[in-house]
């Protein structure tokens, strides 16, 4: 079996990682910012993953697991509060949502 | 005993929280009044037992607190916190007497000035810098509400100019705190803010030029010296009687305190080289305010620059490097103390019942106001240091002790015992007497006036009283405040 | 027992002032009568004890200082017993005199003023007895005062308030000489008690003891108002008439005379410093004598004759004569507290509402108690034989032509000028047309008893006390003879003078009035006191609180303040600008972060 080189690994996570954060700069819809980041969470996950194949431990992959759940409990979080905003505003996009300027 | 202290310092909290939960008026009243006095009671107790004739600080209790910084609950005494402790209880029952009729807020009124209590009971007697630090900041924000809140028409500004203007100097203070205890880990490797352990220290030259001017900063805009004094009287304008009290009498005492306690024995060669800029200062002080004081017709800025010049004695004491003068700072603190609470009781009572504080307004008042006439003069007469009261053994010491090493600036600064006679009488002449010179309107205004009530006076009466026995037996005050002077100058 | 001179006006002044208002006015004045009679007789009894052993009696201690603790204490010697029985005495006087000449005030707060004579009393004595100089200073002070209370008493009207203020104020001028005298001696002996001092007094540097005798002098320039600390005095006559007789009889000005002579030794030893009191001295004899005779002010004309005999005690201790200054001043004290009382009677009698003497006249045939009061009283501050004026004031003359002729002639003008004046005023006042019926329907009228029989009594002390003379001198250790020549020169020149007052307001010879037109810029020169008053107000006392107005507006206001309040807009100007940042842009945040976060990785990466 031949091993994937830890540099498509790397490849892979940066470009997913650089997606995610491109999305959450450009996009104002707020779900779809809210998709980047998980997104760029996922990144990490590959990059967690890929290392600890790449050096044989365990670690990285309790860390995404870890992050998995912690992923899905922030979407939950998240899609919460953008519907309760939703209700309230009746707006989708980041840039009507600026109560917290200085 | 030893206890006894830390339960003075935080019954006055325990009794904030108390009146912040029941939030009735009767209770809050007679609680802040109940606990101070019985703080005033313990304290009075600690100084009775004192001991000057036994170096050191007393009452000590040391707890760990945040070990891994060095950072330690650590307090005590020595003569001259104990000396400032006794009179800062006593102002606040007398604030806390005077304020018995507040209807405004009341429960966060008395919550926020047993507050201020602990944070002013705490600087004097913090033996960690840390502490110190905590409690001196911590005075401010009760402070801020208080003038803030209960202020007169430009309360806000006011507030606003306290606060920063305090909050700018603190910050120099911490970084003060900051390097000597960097300094102190360098050179031992531990990390300490315990004061007794950076007592033991001598530091190189630059580092006492550096921490001198951090720590001078903070200490200067607290006192306030000249040119940083402009918060001060607005500060008094706006704030109520009894936040002018505590203001005058208590909190501009950190900073001469501060100077005693941190910038001499810790820095003696940069105090001893900054004594020029330290006496031109005062001499500034002394003489330019009381010029700004008479040039007044609002009655409290004008007792408000009388402090300023006066806090120039202090200084001008601390840094005459003599026993005396040194002696006669410190009981300065505590005769201003009493002579300038006293002072703004009359102008906040003026003000109670004529509703003005400017001298045009008023007039002719002695003879419908008898009791406030005498308490008025005789507090102006405390302030302007008359023979008897308390001012005049403290202005005595410090112009003695100046002289020794220092006759001509000791003799200009004397000038102020003319300045401040005139500007107090000059204004007590336009308050009280020239009755002919006001108009049938007001004089049938005053015919109605009331003197004072029976909680006014026993206010007036604890403070002047004290004020006599200090000025008429002065040799114990002076022994127990000798027993930090002996340290401070020879350390 | 002695401590009770010091006391019973202490106790006299708490009783009056805490329960002044319960017990009546009446009753105040009977308890600050007895307080000082108390005082008279104990001072009485003390100045036996003392004429045999001087004695000290030791309070308690007061203040350390270092090393050195400072007692209070009390000194009874010759020379401060019998200054305070002399004190006691025509305070008592006094006080029994006020009450006539108060009656008409009883029921108006009237506690109050014996409470404030009694307090005067008080500090007075603390003057006289003290045997250290902080315990001096104290009374020094309390006189000070209590004269600024009594001064201000009528204190609805301004000129009263402004008397007042003015005597505090330039007495505080002097208070601080003369603290820091107190302070230079202390550096000198290394303590302040009095022993102490006489006993070092000719072991220490000479010039420094008369650097602190010059500051301690500058005290008594202050208290005595004397050139150039003066002005307050004439204005205190804004006073009572009763306080204007205690405040240049017993008390106050006499203080400043009486704190020289107890320093005496200090002084003696430092013969430079005794050269400019006696220059203050005379120059002020010869000021004040010529600013009286321009005067018309009943009070102010005796007020600038104190001044004016002040100077000649003055003089007297510059010149070395210790004994005659003290013994004039204790003569002084009962025919000047006589002038002021029979102005007091004179000033009753109409009311309280004449102060002018040309708005009196021919009173002689009114008022024949208070005429030959003020005879009395007038004839001995001129100097006439045998009334006790000529015998003290002849001791002075002969001092002075002894030093030098220079000396000599001034004391002989000042004692010429000095029986002019006073008998100008009493010429004006008993004599001549009665210029009151003007305003006045009814006659004036002769005092009651409580204002006449103390000043029967002063009378008469003022006729007896030169023969005590010989005694004074021997207690204190003094002798002096009277020299025939220069007895007969000094009652010469004080005839002429009343010649001239004579001739000019009872004969008519020349009309005073022409003579004063004739002489304007003279006689305004003189009446303005040389100016000094006005340069006082309006450019000293003017000029400070106008430029400390200036300096509040420009310096305080707009540089200092300035300043500070500069910042707030300079804060909020920056801060406009970068809260343009945290526009609350949630994407705008994120590339912040982003932008952040590669910055710190390139520059982790760039610096390895």
């Amino acid at each position: 079996m031949t091993t994937i080189p830890l540099e498509a690994y790397l490849t892979l996570s940066v470009i997913l990682f650089g997606l995610g954060v491109f999305g959450m700069i450009v996009r104002r819809n707020m779900v779809t910012v809210l998709m980047s980041m998980e997104l760029a969470l996922n990144a990490v996950n590959v990059l967690f993953v890929g290392a600890d194949a790449h050096l044989s431990l365990v670690d990285g992959q309790v860390f995404a697991l870890f992050i998995i759940a912690l992923a899905a409990a922030e979407a939950a979080v998240g899609l919460g509060i953008i519907i309760a905003i939703f209700r309230l505003r009746k707006v989708d996009s980041t840039d009507e949502i600026t109560d917290m300027r200085g | 005993m030893e206890n006894l202290l830390s339960l003075a310092i935080f019954l006055p909290l325990l009794g904030s929280l108390l009146v912040a939960i029941v939030r009735k008026e009767k209770f809050s009243k007679f609680l802040s009044l109940g606990i101070s006095s019985v703080v005033f009671l313990i304290v009075l107790y600690l100084f009775l037992h004192f001991d000057w004739s036994v170096q050191g600080f007393q009452y000590r209790t040391k707890l760990d607190w945040i070990p891994s910084l060095g950072i330690s609950y650590h307090v005590g005494v020595d003569g001259m916190a104990i000396s400032l402790l006794l009179m800062t209880s006593l102002v606040f029952v007398v604030a806390f007497l005077w304020s018995l009729k507040v209807e405004d807020r009341p429960n966060l009124y008395f919550a926020l000035f047993l507050a201020l209590e602990t944070a002013c009971l705490g600087v004097f007697s913090a033996l960690d810098l840390f502490l110190f630090y905590l409690f001196w900041e911590g005075m401010l924000i009760p402070m801020y509400f208080i003038i803030g809140l209960w202020g007169h028409d430009r309360k806000v500004y006011a507030a606003n100019k306290f606060f920063v203007y305090t909050f700018f100097g603190s910050v120099f203070l911490l970084l003060g705190l900051a390097s000597i205890v960097v300094y102190g880990y360098m050179m031992t490797g531990k990390l300490s803010f315990d004061y007794l352990f950076h007592l033991s220290f001598s530091y190189p030259m630059l580092l006492q030029t550096a921490a001198f001017l951090l720590f001078g900063l903070g200490f200067a805009v607290k006192i306030p010296m000249w040119p940083v004094h402009t918060w001060l009287p607005d500060a008094h304008v706006e704030a109520p009687t009894a936040g002018s009290i505590v203001l005058a009498a208590v909190l501009l005492k950190m900073g001469t305190y501060g100077f005693v306690r941190y910038s001499l024995p810790l820095f003696p060669d940069a105090s001893k080289y900054f004594i020029p800029l330290i006496f031109f200062l005062s001499l500034v002080a002394i003489i330019y305010t009381a010029m700004m004081a008479i040039a007044q017709t609002h009655i409290k800025r004008l007792i408000a620059y009388s402090s300023i010049s006066h806090m120039g004695v202090v200084t001008l004491g601390t840094f005459a490097m003599d026993l005396n003068a040194l002696n006669g700072a410190i009981y300065m603190m505590i005769a201003h103390g009493l002579s300038s609470a006293a002072l703004f009781m009359s102008a906040g009572f003026i003000y109670d019942r004529v509703h003005s504080y400017h001298m045009d307004d008023l007039g002719g008042l002695a003879r419908y106001v008898p009791k406030l006439a005498v308490l008025f003069m005789i507090s102006g007469l405390a302030g302007i240091g008359f023979p008897g009261l308390a001012g005049f053994v403290a202005e005595f010491l410090v112009f003695l002790g100046t002289y020794k090493n220092f006759p001509l600036w000791a003799f200009i600064a004397g000038v102020g015992v003319v300045l401040s006679a005139a500007y107090f009488l000059y204004m007590y002449k336009r308050v009280m007497f020239e009755e002919e010179t006001i108009s049938e309107y007001r004089l049938e205004k005053w015919r109605h006036l009331k003197d004072l009530e029976a909680h006014h006076m026993l206010s007036f009466i604890l403070i002047i009283a004290s004020a006599f026995l200090l000025g008429l037996y002065p040799y114990p005050f002076v022994k127990v405040i000798e027993q930090t002077s002996r340290y401070v100058l020879g350390g | 027992m002695e401590i009770l001179v010091l006391i019973s006006p202490l106790i006299a002044f708490l009783i009056i002032g805490l329960f002044g208002s319960r017990i009546g006015d009446m009753a105040s004045a009977i308890i600050a009568i007895l307080g000082s009679l108390f005082s008279f007789i104990f001072s009485l009894w003390t100045t036996s004890k003392a004429l045999s052993q001087p004695f000290s009696i030791k309070l308690y201690e007061f203040l350390p200082l270092g090393d050195y603790t400072l007692s209070l204490g009390l000194y009874f010697d010759a020379l401060s017993s019998i200054t305070a029985s002399v004190v006691t005495f025509v305070a008592t006087l006094i006080f029994i005199y006020s009450v006539g000449y108060m009656s008409n005030l009883f029921g108006q707060w009237t506690f109050k003023f014996y409470a404030y004579l009694s307090l005067f009393l008080f500090a007075m004595l603390l003057i006289v007895l003290s045997d250290n100089l902080l315990g001096i200073f104290f009374g020094w002070e309390g006189v000070g005062l209590a004269s600024y209370l009594l001064i201000g008493y009528f204190h609805t009207q301004k000129k009263s308030a402004n008397a007042s203020f003015e005597a505090f104020t330039l007495n505080r001028i002097g208070d601080w000489f003369f603290l820091f005298g107190i302070i230079a001696t202390f550096y000198l002996f290394g303590s302040l008690s009095l022993l102490d001092i006489f006993g070092k007094v000719s072991e220490v540097d000479k010039a420094l003891l008369g650097l602190a005798c010059l500051l301690l002098f500058g005290g008594a320039v202050g208290k005595s108002g004397q050139l150039p600390l003066h002005t307050w005095l004439p204005n205190a006559m804004a006073g009572p008439t009763p306080v204007s007789a205690l405040l240049h009889a017993a008390t106050m000005v006499a203080a400043g005379v009486y704190m020289v002579a107890r320093l005496y030794p200090m002084f003696e030893n430092a013969p430079q410093s005794l050269k400019v009191v006696a220059l203050v001295g005379g120059i002020t004899a010869l000021f004040a004598a010529l600013a009286a005779t321009s005067h018309t002010d009943i009070k102010k004309i005796i007020a600038f004759s104190t001044m004016s005999q002040l100077g000649l005690m003055f003089l007297a201790l510059g010149l070395g004569d210790k004994m005659s200054a003290m013994f004039h001043l204790t003569t002084h004290a009962f025919f000047k507290a006589l002038l002021f009382l029979s102005a007091g009677s004179i000033i009753h009698a109409f009311h309280h509402h004449v102060h002018d003497i040309y708005e009196t006249g021919g009173l002689k045939k009114y008022m024949p108690i208070t005429y030959g009061s003020f005879l009395v009283g007038a004839l001995a501050l001129a100097g006439i034989f045998p009334l006790s004026g000529f015998w003290s004031k002849d001791l002075i003359v002969a001092t002075a032509y002894e030093v030098s002729f220079f000396w000599g002639v001034l004391v002989s003008v000042v004692s010429f000028l000095t029986a002019y004046y006073i008998f100008r005023e009493g010429f004006v006042m008993f004599h001549g047309k009665e210029h009151f019926r003007h305003e006045h329907k009814e006659e004036p009228h002769e005092s009651p008893g409580v204002m006449a029989i103390p000043m029967l009594l002063l009378a008469l002390m003022a006729v007896v006390a030169g023969f005590f003379e010989g005694w004074y001198g021997g207690v204190m250790g003094v002798k002096k003879e009277l020299h025939l020549n220069i007895a007969l020169l000094s009652v010469g020149i004080a005839l002429a003078g009343i010649g001239v007052a004579y001739l000019v307001y009872v004969r008519g010879l020349i009309d005073p009035q022409k003579a004063y037109e004739a002489l304007k810029p003279l006689h305004t020169t003189f009446k303005e006191q040389f100016f000094t008053e006005r340069l006082y107000h309006r450019v000293l006392a003017g000029g400070y609180l106008f430029y400390s107005k200036i300096l509040y507006m420009t310096s305080e206001r707009q540089l200092i303040d300035g300043l500070v309040n500069v910042t707030y807009p300079a804060v909020k100007g920056a801060g406009s600008v970068l809260r343009q940042l945290q526009g609350g842009k949630l994407n705008l945040y994120a590339f912040f972060i982003a932008f952040g976060f590669s910055l710190l990785l390139l520059i982790t990466i760039l610096w390895r």
